[in-house]
């Protein structure tokens, strides 16, 4: 399954590499811009069909190793809907960062993403949500002199 | 020797000044509190932190992270003697007898042990690494693009073939790392490569981005999703951090076995600092055939790991400042830290900024020194970082590796390409692809390119200058046996269980 994924992917870059323009300016000796990228892909889509073959094969007799199943089954998975949300916030994060500002943004992260996994610790969480972006947001602009977007909070 | 007493003599003097000194200081403590919290190892350490070397002069920000890198080398034994949760892979053999100490309140003399073993072992590797250097330079000067090309892909070679899991999905993971490093515009002739039209993609793809991306963002999602259940059982130190007499005796010998070990093994790429500990490990358990408490708490098992791990990453430094070649994750990071500042390791930074290099040699002096007096009497401090609640931690990476993207471009696409990246390699650690070889691919790919396409060219196109000149064609012979070696080690197995 996952060889089956990266070798569409490889060929698409492969179909990429292929488009990449002649230099105006050419050269007899060397090679041009295009050849290591096509034998990078080419490589990439030999190495995931060889994948995706022993997974097949693993498959057919019966054992689970390669291809498609988590490699390292650990004691504790993550749970699907904690991993999607967390990951939508943090786009949203990085969506709002400029527009409304490093402190404000992070703030609204921070609280958001730890009221939804850990509700109880309200207090703690508030606590921590306002201390972290402004510390981090001192040492930045103060120590070491780069400078955050301000955002609508205009300081 | 006098010469290399005295260029010693002036990196000392440029290490030791309050400047350069206070930023030793804060790497080593920073990276001992970063490599304390669980899960973050030395490559997210470095990786997250890169953002704040930006404003620094170059010397005081290989020190600031080279510190950030021995310091959290160090924390992550903490962790994996109390909590048996190591920072990364080298370190997994210090749980095996490091928490059983713990568990029987012998946690003191554990990470005693660990630390001064570390010391005695950083001060050796650095040594080695001080006597080895200048040799292999007067060798490397000599080194064309041709040789050049050829030690890169051996190091790739060996990266994918040297690994613990899969080598197909290591393979896999290099090319994907070698593939994001050709986008932008070519150098070489200005042709734009993938980049599809946008614009922002034409300088390439920052590697600090992809690092951050790939070493902190899966961590962090990954735990944060974990549902709770019960932490493992942190062991409580009792007593003194200090060893009583036997403890010494028992110790003195794995520190220098694990030395020696530990630097040897830290030279080849790929999984030097691992395969060190590994084998410091298995030593000092065929040593103590018979007499120790192998499992059940030995110490030598604590003092070789911990000294060979250390040990490494002198070795390790050796292939990095002389050839330019990196052999590990970290040593691409910092690869990747000289070429932001517009330094290219090699035998010529030897001969042209012998100040900086040494500098540098010397600091890790006294980052080594730093990180023994700084540990012993504070790691019940360090300790109280494990109690940080997931949640809290987890959200405080996200954020910083999110201001650490807004650092590099200052715009909201490379904010997005680290969410994108990010997303992959989460599936990535989830499929079992390991991370390091594509963060090696991506580093390396330009000076490969450039080297092999510069080799052509002098050649005339003829591809047969690879095996014209003695150096390369030794070279290739090495990259041939580090592919096949895998393969016929395989086929020997088979045969030999098909012939019993």
């Amino acid at each position: 399954m996952v060889g089956g994924v990266v070798f569409v992917l490889a060929l698409g870059y492969v179909a990429a590499a292929l488009r990449i323009p002649a230099p105006s300016t050419g050269s007899a000796a060397g090679l041009g811009p295009d050849v290591v990228p096509l034998v990078i892909g080419l490589a990439l889509a030999a190495a995931s069909a060889a994948l995706a073959a022993q997974g097949l094969l693993a498959a057919r007799t019966g054992g689970g190793v390669g291809g498609g199943s988590p490699e390292d089954a650990e004691e504790r998975p993550e749970n699907a809907r904690k991993l999607i949300v967390v990951a939508m916030m943090l786009l949203g994060y990085i969506l709002v960062f400029i527009p409304i500002g490093y402190l404000l943004s992070t703030f609204a992260f921070l609280l958001a993403a730890t009221t939804f996994l850990d509700r109880a610790h309200w207090r703690r969480n508030v606590a921590y949500a306002v201390v972290f972006p402004l510390v981090v947001y001192l040492v930045f602009t103060r120590g070491l002199q780069v400078q955050l977007p301000f955002g609508i909070l205009g300081f | 020797m006098g010469e290399l007493l005295s260029h010693l003599g002036e990196g000392f003097g440029q290490a030791l000044t309050p400047t350069n000194l206070g930023y030793a200081f804060a790497g080593v403590l920073i990276g001992t509190i970063v490599g304390v919290l669980p899960g973050i190892g030395p490559i997210t350490a470095i990786a997250l932190l890169i953002p704040l070397s930006f404003g620094l002069d170059p010397l005081s920000g290989l020190i600031l992270l080279a510190g950030i890198y021995y310091g959290s080398m160090y924390g992550g034994s903490t962790t994996s003697i109390l909590i048996r949760t190591p920072g990364e892979v080298a370190t997994v053999v210090t749980t095996l007898e490091g928490h059983e100490m713990a568990r029987r309140g012998r946690a003191g003399p554990a990470l005693a042990t660990a630390a001064i073993g570390s010391f005695a072992a950083g001060t050796f590797s650095t040594l080695a690494l001080m006597l080895l250097a200048p040799v292999l330079v007067t060798v490397a000067i000599a080194f064309g693009s041709a040789e050049y090309f050829l030690l890169m892909l051996l190091a790739l070679a060996m990266t994918s073939s040297l690994t613990t899991g899969s080598r197909l999905k290591a393979l896999i993971a290099m090319l994907f790392g070698l593939a994001v490093a050709t986008v932008g515009i070519d150098p070489q002739t200005s042709v734009e490569r993938l980049t599809f039209g946008i614009l922002n993609l034409n300088d390439g793809i920052d590697f600090a981005l992809v690092a951050i991306a790939l070493f902190a963002v899966p961590e962090a999602l990954s735990s944060l999703s974990r549902d709770t259940s019960a932490a493992e059982q942190m062991q409580r130190i009792q007593g003194r951090i200090w060893m009583n007499r036997e403890d010494w005796r028992r110790s003195v010998g794995p520190y220098g076995r694990g030395s020696v070990i530990g630097f040897l093994a830290g030279l080849l790429p790929g999984i030097g600092p691992t395969l060190g500990s590994f084998v410091s490990y298995a030593t000092e358990r065929k040593l103590a055939r018979g007499r120790a408490e192998f499992g059940k708490g030995a110490i030598e098992g604590v003092a070789g790991p911990e000294s060979a791990n250390n040990a490494g990453v002198g070795g390790a430094m050796v292939p990095l400042l002389t050839l330019g070649i990196p052999g590990s994750a970290t040593t691409a990071l910092l690869l990747f830290v000289f070429m932001m500042y517009g330094l290219q390791p090699g035998p010529l930074m030897f001969r042209e900024e012998p100040g900086l290099v040494w500098a540098i040699i010397a600091s890790m002096y006294v980052g080594n020194a730093v990180l023994l007096f700084l540990n012993l009497p504070l790691v019940g401090l360090f300790v109280r970082l494990l109690k940080i609640p997931a949640p809290l931690l987890y959200t405080g990476v996200l954020s910083f590796a999110v201001l650490g993207a807004y650092a590099i471009g200052f715009n909201l696409f490379n904010m997005l390409l680290l969410f994108g990246f990010g997303i992959v390699g989460f599936l990535m650690q989830r499929y079992g692809f390991p991370l390091a070889p594509a963060v090696l691919g991506l580093v390396l790919e330009p000076l490969i390119e450039q080297n092999l396409r510069r080799a052509l060219k002098i050649a005339g196109g003829d591809p047969l200058t690879f095996l014209h000149r003695p150096i390369s064609l030794v070279l290739v012979v090495l990259i041939a046996l580090a592919v096949l070696s895998p393969l016929l080690f395989v086929i020997l197995q088979k045969f030999r269980t098909g012939r019993s």
